[in-house]
């Protein structure tokens, strides 16, 4: 039976193999050279987009922009998405069953953006076909299923890349370098949350709601876990080079009580074998702290949302600032009814530091476009991304067997069967 | 209205002054370095702080000379 340490010492191993090369080609510098040149000299990879819901038309829009695929089909047995869909993708063939589109030979590949509970049976099948697949958040329903797929897809030689923007934000590729260098020092601990104020309901009629408002029901969505928490999870296994050895947590409905089974307020703990702890809280009926990755090193924290570095060490105000601010404070504090009115108070507080200068980021842009810029690539060269389809795994396991601890009340062990 | 004519002395003294005050300017930006124990790039790099100090040093300075003549001139009276 393969040793639990063994499995994560080669997730370590495939994080660094890999990583150097992906890093290269996520730079949005690269990204735009290889648009370039992908319009003038190769053939178009023809795309299927199974799911155009809003998810799935915002991918779409991407994939418009992008000369180096051409969206050819598109599925789904809601006419009013698919009606939408049409306007961004006039040419696109319509299919109402994703089966008869996958029987097209001319289509290369698929994007999947369906509810979470289709996708396991989209992307093997898909793979079966001989399509490459984006398949957005979570890879599939369960643990075991997300394993189904990655066995699929390492059998079929083709790509799979899931719906992980953040693994080509430049922003979170850059800080990850920085802690493999050692910028913060030793990971102390992991804190990512995800406040917002919303229902996620939308108003259809009844007999529509399961089908508009999938997310708040458990047989089709995990709610917060699959929408939210996998984007957030994976960005602490990435930085820890680690999969945790323990997950325990507690969700509960204490707000939007209109008829879900999903929760609407968590709060997780994912425990690594060094002891370091990645901390998740998710409430959807506030949205004070808004949505935040906090990676915090004995030298220093990132904030990843924020494109921020704090260094525990706060550099000093220049010394004529601080003798300006000295002298002033001897002349004011001095005078009863005078204040100091040009204090150099900019000197003293300390905002960070960028990690990307934000003038050479896409304005915009969260990863997706650069994402799927990265797979239509990939499926073009036919050059699957070991690291990207793992990644994309490990983040749904994670957020489901985060699920599992909070429905069965327990502390899950990392079970050895799902380590790749 | 009568023209105002500034004599090439007078231009001379208040460049000249301008300069002085650049100097102590950074005698004090100097001066901070080692007593705060600063890096010595802040030399440049702290370039309009130092420029800043200089124009208020000046005019200071001009303020000075202001009241003096003003003084001057009531007691002649």
């Amino acid at each position: 039976m393969r040793n639990v340490n063994e499995g994560r010492r080669s997730f370590l191993k495939d994080i660094g193999k890999v990583s150097g090369a992906t890093i290269l080609a996520t730079t949005p510098l690269v990204s735009a050279f290889a648009k370039e040149s992908g319009a003038a000299n190769e053939k178009k990879v023809k795309i299927g987009l199974i799911g155009p819901g809003s998810r799935g038309r915002y991918l779409l829009t991407y994939l418009m922009q992008d000369p180096a695929c051409e969206v050819v089909a598109l599925c789904d047995d809601y006419q009013p998405s698919l009606d939408a869909a049409l306007k961004l993708a006039p040419q696109a063939k319509t299919y109402t069953d994703y089966r008869k589109l996958l029987e097209d030979k001319s289509i290369d590949a698929v994007v999947i953006a369906t509810p979470p509970a289709e996708h396991h049976v989209m992307t093997i099948d898909a793979f079966a076909a001989g399509k490459h697949v984006y398949c957005e958040k979570s890879l599939a329903f369960t643990p075991e299923l997300c394993l189904d797929s990655y066995r699929k897809y390492k059998e079929s030689g083709l790509v799979l890349f899931v719906g992980q923007q953040r693994l080509a934000h430049p922003v979170y590729i850059k800080a990850m370098e920085m802690i493999e260098s050692g910028a913060i020092g030793e990971i102390q601990g992991i804190r990512a949350h995800w406040f917002r104020n919303g229902s996620w309901r939308r108003d259809c009629p009844k007999e529509l709601d399961r089908k508009i408002n999938w997310r708040v029901y458990k047989d089709i969505s995990h709610g917060m876990m699959t929408e939210l928490a996998c984007h957030q999870l994976q960005i602490g296994t990435w930085a820890k080079k680690m999969l945790p050895k323990r997950i325990m947590g507690s969700g509960s409905l204490t707000y939007w009580k209109d008829g879900r089974d999903i929760y609407d307020n968590i709060m997780l703990i994912y425990e690594f074998e060094d002891g370091v702890k990645m901390s998740y809280q998710s409430i959807i009926s506030n949205k004070f702290n808004g949505c935040e990755e906090q990676i915090l090193g004995n030298l220093g924290t990132f904030e990843l949302e924020k494109n921020r570095l704090f260094y525990e060490s706060i550099p000093p105000a220049p010394g004529i600032l601080r003798l300006i601010n000295e002298m002033e404070h001897k002349v004011f504090s001095a005078v009863p009814f005078a204040g100091t009115s040009w204090a150099p108070e900019t000197a003293q507080e300390y905002k960070g530091e960028y990690v990307v200068d934000p003038r050479k980021l896409r304005p915009g842009s969260d990863g997706t476009d650069l994402l799927l810029e990265q797979f239509v690539r990939a499926v073009a060269e036919k050059k699957p991304n070991e690291w990207i389809a793992s990644q994309g795994y490990y983040a749904a396991v994670l957020a489901l067997l985060g699920d599992i601890a909070m429905r069965e009340d327990r502390v899950v062990e990392f079970p050895q069967e799902l380590i790749l | 209205m009568k023209d105002l004519v500034i004599s090439a002395c007078r231009v001379k003294f208040e460049l000249w002054s301008l300069f002085a005050c650049f100097v102590l300017a950074n005698v004090v930006n100097i001066y901070s370095i080692i007593s705060f124990k600063s890096n010595w790039g802040e030399l440049l790099s702290m370039w309009y702080v130092v420029l800043a100090l200089s124009v208020a040093f000046y005019v200071a300075f001009a303020i000075v000379r202001l009241l003096i003549m003003v003084i001057k001139r009531v007691v002649k009276r």
